[in-house]
């Protein structure tokens, strides 16, 4: 069953330029999809669509198979979101806060939260503005997760965090997601949260998705092959259908591949005659930074 | 360096919208009527009350600049990584408040402290100078005073506490400016005065500002949380903590309700517009004056109501993601605007009706009957009619232009010359007070024989205003909900003008332009409005008694009760609800607008 889907989104905030254009891509239920894009990439206006926040100009996106724009209650019921971009009301404490969720989300987990705000030694009396960073979001993953949402949006929600804040929200989210099934869509620049949480990855480029395959997929079948520089060599690389993007560096050029390092020493030496590249498998990090610079 | 701060700070960035509305207050003042029937603003020689309203105003004004340019922070966070000592941020910071706060008060003072007479052209009011520098002293007093609290801290810390001491404040400066003598050399002491504090304050100033925890800038430096290792969810709470936390769910009602009413209305802002809103509802219902006040007090609620409504734009991104409806967050939006604005209102009705003495419609002073601007006259061709009696004596009214360039003039019927008999002008006040409460028209022959023993100063012979004290006009209240109703008419498109220009959807051009020009002509009717006043005879207050005349001479043509007119304008202020409501319900609170805030809040 598909949770969210998009449909040839198209989105602008100026007139002739695109964030978003074209995407289309489906969230199973209980799938967990790292969004994955440079700065500007357009991930933050999908998972506001998503939300009812804001309306594509043109596409479709149904969330639990109804139209955010038409059914935001609805949606949001059943959904958990938490953003860097999240400001919780400051005059709140913690407590009223908590309460104010309860009200609002008819399948609230007492417990749940309860345990959560032990857990992160959260005290009740204290006020949203007075939190550290990592604590208010704390307290926004423990408001998003504490009714059992159905679908999980995450839009950089370790962004500023220290790395130990950052590893101890990841843990209660992929903890959550083990007791609760949950769908999960989070945005992320850190590679190493997306390969600990992800099972499949969607990456935007310059407003369409670039690419969409399972994790280990990705991993196994991707390559960088570093070739001498040629007349020309870049524009034929560019050809190749598996190519993925083309970096000129100092010592030469830095062609990703959606083949395996063997199957690319194969394309390459086939299709341009160049015997003497260099093929390595990719890491995630290595991979969007090779496609990301490669593509602009 | 300091020239480049001074420039880009919050007090004197945008210096030019704090001037504007400054000019715009200004004229209305002058335009409206109320400084050619009272006298100058701020000139120490008016009587209490106009001086009361006059100080209350400016008062008000420089409270709002204050406010603008954020008085609480005596440096911005990142000047603090500049090489420059405290005391000098603070100083720049004083002086950009100082000198924002300052162009107001001078645009307000030079709009009515020039005048023109014929046969001695443009010329100073020496008084209003004078009242205006004891205004900007005991600003600066104020200001010296607000800033004592905790000299440490980069920012001083606004708790409940702090802003009744700054309300206190603000109340006991205006308490001495209005009871205290007015003399123009009350200024020096009181800068003096004003001086020292601030030096006592620059003393105190540290070595470097402190951040105060509380402050929510600070959440970046405060240490990060640790990672608790406490036990589990399920160990950790017990069932029976839990009604102890988790109150019954209408409990949890109240508390969205008081959340939304803060997101959008607790901040300074928020809360001087409520004050305000309630004081212009008094006046609205209370008497002042010759009830001229009506377009201004509805000019001012639809202005508050558009900076508020905007305001709201950007404050639903806190609980955007929450499951709660837009037309509720919305009414919490409304409400809070109309709410003090009919309590404001209905007080001033209860007031009036309780006085022992109410108020009249129709006033008879300095041998001039004063009627409400809607009861006055309009000719097009420039000549006001001779007004004509019984017994054969005459008087033509004066005319004033309504706009300029062009022949239409506005003049009272009701006006009474300089050589006018006793018999003429108790004919004018008689027949003022029957065109306000719909009374026929007075019989003649009650003026052919004067009576006798007239000593009260506002009865002349033939008349009596006492027996017209706290009577209603029919024709009043219809006028007025059709104004209502024009209103709504003209704030609703500007409103939804007001969200497009923000909605981040409006990329097609011609509505952009839309906005723009709607948007420019707005300005440049307000432009026209006040130039006009300048370089031609043409006054403001002349065109919003053409406005009421107008709205008068529909109200009297068409067949419909007081009741009935009140229903109508109902019905158009419930629609524009309706239409504001929907196009609230999906309005995208932009990020960039929220950002934008963020920044303005540094």
């Amino acid at each position: 069953m598909t949770v969210l889907e998009f449909n040839d989104i198209r989105r602008a905030y100026r007139r002739g330029e695109n964030v978003l254009d074209g995407v289309s891509f489906g969230v199973g239920a209980g799938e967990v999809v790292g969004l994955l894009g440079r700065n500007g990439a357009g991930k933050t206006t999908l998972i506001r669509i998503a939300m009812g926040m804001i309306e594509p100009q043109d596409g479709e996106v149904r969330v639990f198979g109804m139209d955010p724009a038409r059914d935001p209650l609805e949606i949001k019921r059943r959904i958990g979101y938490v953003s860097e971009e999240q400001t919780l009301p400051g005059f709140m404490s913690i407590g009223d806060l908590i309460r104010l969720h309860r009200g609002l989300f008819p399948d609230w987990d007492d417990m749940m939260a309860e345990g959560l705000c032990d857990r992160y030694d959260l005290d009740w009396d204290k006020k949203v503005k007075t939190l550290s960073k990592g604590q208010a979001r704390q307290v926004a993953l423990l408001c998003a997760v504490s009714h059992k949402p159905e679908l999980l949006i995450l839009d950089e929600p370790a962004g500023g965090l220290d790395p130990a804040a950052r590893r101890d929200f990841l843990e209660t989210s992929i903890q959550l997601l083990n007791e609760t099934g949950s769908t999960i869509l989070f945005s992320s620049h850190h590679m190493s949260d997306v390969e600990r949480m992800a099972g499949r990855v969607v990456m935007l480029h310059n407003g369409k998705v670039l690419l969409d395959d399972p994790l280990d997929e990705l991993q196994e079948n991707m390559a960088v092959a570093i070739l001498p520089h040629a007349e020309g060599r870049a524009a034929e690389l560019q050809g190749m259908p598996e190519c993925l993007g083309v970096r000129d560096r100092i010592e030469g050029l830095h062609t990703v591949l959606r083949l395996d390092p063997a199957r690319a020493r194969t394309a390459v030496e086939d299709s341009l005659g160049v015997r003497d590249g260099r093929y390595d498998r990719l890491g995630l990090e290595e991979m969007f930074i090779e496609i990301a610079e490669g593509q602009s | 360096m300091i020239r480049l701060l001074l420039r880009r700070d919050q007090g004197t960035d945008n210096l030019i919208i704090p001037v504007l509305i400054s000019l715009v207050v200004g004229f209305l003042f002058r335009g409206v009527g109320v400084t050619e029937s009272t006298g100058p603003l701020f000139d120490p020689g008016n009587n209490n009350s106009i001086w009361f309203a006059h100080v209350f105003s400016g008062w008000a004004l420089l409270l709002a600049g204050m406010i603008g340019s954020h008085f609480w922070l005596r440096s911005p966070r990142l000047h603090m990584a500049l090489p420059l000592s405290p005391r000098t941020l603070w100083l720049v910071r004083m002086g950009a408040i100082c000198i924002g706060c300052g162009s107001m008060l001078f645009m307000l003072a030079l709009i009515n402290g020039v005048s023109f007479e014929t046969g001695r052209g443009l010329h100073a009011i020496r008084s209003v100078w004078l009242g205006a520098l004891r205004l900007g002293s005991m600003f600066l007093l104020m200001l010296m005073l607000l800033q004592l609290p905790d000299p440490r801290l980069r920012r001083l810390e606004t708790t409940p506490w702090y802003i009744v001491y700054t309300a206190i404040l603000w109340c006991f400066g205006a308490l001495i400016l209005l009871l205290g003598p007015r003399s123009p050399w009350l200024a020096a002491p009181v800068a003096v005065i004003a001086l020292l504090v601030g030096l006592r304050i620059w003393r105190h100033l540290p070595r470097a500002f402190l951040l105060v925890g509380t402050e929510p800038e600070d959440v970046f430096t405060a240490p990060a949380a640790v990672p608790s290792t406490a036990a589990p969810a399920a160990e950790a709470a017990t069932a029976a903590d839990l009604p102890r936390r988790f109150p019954r769910s209408g409990a949890s009602r109240k508390l969205l309700h008081g959340t939304l009413f803060r997101l959008m209305h607790n901040h300074w802002l928020g809360w001087l517009f409520i004050t305000l809103l309630a004081i212009y509802g008094l006046v609205l219902t209370i008497h002042y004056d010759q009830g001229n006040d009506l377009v201004l007090s509805l000019v001012y609620f639809f202005v508050f109501a558009f900076g508020s409504h905007n305001q709201s734009i950007v404050r639903v991104h806190p609980v955007d993601a929450w499951p709660i409806s837009r037309r509720l967050i919305f009414a919490h939006a409304f409400w809070p605007l109309v709410i003090p604005y009919a309590l404001g209102a209905g007080c001033g009705v209860l007031i009036e009706q309780t006085k022992a003495r109410p108020s009249t419609m129709v006033e008879f002073r300095k041998g001039q009957v004063a009627t409400p601007y809607e009861f006055r006259e309009i000719a097009p061709d420039g000549v006001p009619p001779t007004i004509g009696s019984p017994w054969g004596e005459t008087h033509t009214p004066r005319g004033t232009p309504v706009l300029p360039w062009t022949d239409v003039v506005v003049y009272d019927p009701y006006e009474i010359g300089e050589n006018s008999s006793r018999r003429f002008a108790a004919l004018q006040v008689d027949r003022a007070v029957a065109a306000v409460h719909g009374d026929p028209a007075p019989d003649p022959s009650r003026y052919i024989e004067p009576a006798v023993g007239a000593a009260e100063e506002e009865t002349v012979p033939g008349f009596d205003l006492e027996a017209s004290r706290g009577r209603g006009s029919d024709l009043r209240a219809k006028t007025f909900a059709l104004l209502v109703a024009l209103f709504t008419l003209l704030e609703v498109p500007f409103l939804l003008l007001g969200t497009l220009s923000a909605d981040r959807r409006a990329l097609d051009w011609i509505r952009s332009r839309a906005v723009m020009t709607g948007v420019v002509a707005i300005f440049a009717l307000v432009g026209l409005m006040l130039a006009s006043s300048l370089v031609s005879g043409a006054r403001i207050w002349a065109q919003a008694a053409w406005l009421m005349i107008s709205l008068r001479r529909l109200a009297e043509a068409l067949p419909l009760s007081v009741g009935q007119f009140w229903l109508v304008t109902g019905l158009a202020v419930a629609i524009g609800y309706l239409v504001l409501q929907e196009r609230f319900t999906r309005l995208e609170a932009s990020l960039f607008l929220v950002k934008k805030k963020q920044q303005d809040d540094y």
